[in-house]
């Protein structure tokens, strides 16, 4: 995860809402970047992430979409950076960077964990 | 404090199992709320950074449920029709949250964790074992269904935080 929510809103900002899925909205506004890696998505549906464990590399993007009622986030363990509150039916992407956490939960819910899997690109 | 865990059961006095839909919806609403006053009483009172991150949590998540229960009343039209029940709710809540505020700090956060594991304990057989085997609403059923994952989830959570507060 990249860290903070200025670094946050520029990868939202770069992915754009033209690529997510119709059913979730974004924080995204521009529509006129690409990212180089691949998109990984994670599902958060009752009360956990969906898959757990996710192999991702440098440059790829990972984007939560939240299907539960209420909020959650995906927070680094090491505290360092979240996505702060998603919202049901919303959408929120991170770009992997070097020395990430490679852990992270939902800071509303703490037995919601999952992890990362990082390989060489 | 929520006697619902022991609700009499005397075949004179009223019964949660006789609420209509929409005494169940307002006794829900009104359950819902009850928590994010107790939830709002925890902020004020607590420096606990287990017990503030739990009531946050408690807010979010009942505002949520709420937020989509009143959502499925407009669409359907109807309006939640006040009971024994929700009358109940309100008045124990009235007495827990006079005896929390007289209590010193640290006692508050115990006594805050220790209420929202049996608070959570009771909803949760009402929803489960009273309500939604008589809600003949589908949409209303599946709402409660839904909510009833999240306040599962809450009574676990708040099992470790009456841990976390000993």
């Amino acid at each position: 995860m990249s860290p903070g929510p200025t670094r946050r809103e520029a990868m939202a900002a770069l992915l754009g809402a033209a690529i997510l899925p119709a059913l979730y909205t974004s924080r995204a506004a521009a529509q006129d970047a690409v990212i180089s890696g691949t998109i990984h998505e994670v599902a958060i549906h009752s009360f956990a992430f969906d898959p757990a464990e996710l192999t991702v590399a440098i440059g790829d993007a990972i984007r939560w979409s939240n299907a539960d009622l209420s909020p959650r986030t995906a927070s680094a363990e090491d505290g360092r950076c979240d996505t702060g509150p998603i919202e049901q039916s919303e959408s929120c992407t991170f770009e992997v960077t070097e020395g990430m956490a490679l852990s992270y939960q939902c800071l509303f819910h703490l037995q919601m964990r999952a992890k990362l899997l990082l390989v060489p690109v | 404090m929520l006697y619902l865990g022991c609700w009499p059961q005397h075949p004179l006095w009223p019964n949660p199992a006789d609420l209509n839909d929409l005494q169940i919806a307002h006794a829900a609403y009104t359950a819902d709320l009850i928590d994010i006053r107790y939830a709002h009483l925890a902020l004020a009172l607590s420096s606990n950074d287990t017990v503030r991150a739990f009531a946050k949590t408690m807010i979010s998540d009942h505002e949520a449920v709420n937020a989509k229960a009143l959502a499925l009343l407009t669409k359907l039209g109807a309006t939640p029709e006040d009971n024994f029940l929700s009358q109940s709710l309100n008045s124990g809540a009235e007495a827990k949250i006079a005896e929390q505020v007289a209590l010193k700090r640290a006692d508050s956060d115990r006594a805050y964790a220790a209420n929202e594991l049996a608070y959570h304990q009771a909803v949760n057989g009402l929803v489960n074992g009273a309500f939604i085997p008589i809600i003949e609403n589908p949409e209303v059923k599946a709402l409660f269904e839904e909510a009833s994952v999240i306040f599962l989830q809450h009574e676990g959570h708040a099992e470790m935080m009456v841990a976390a507060v000993k």
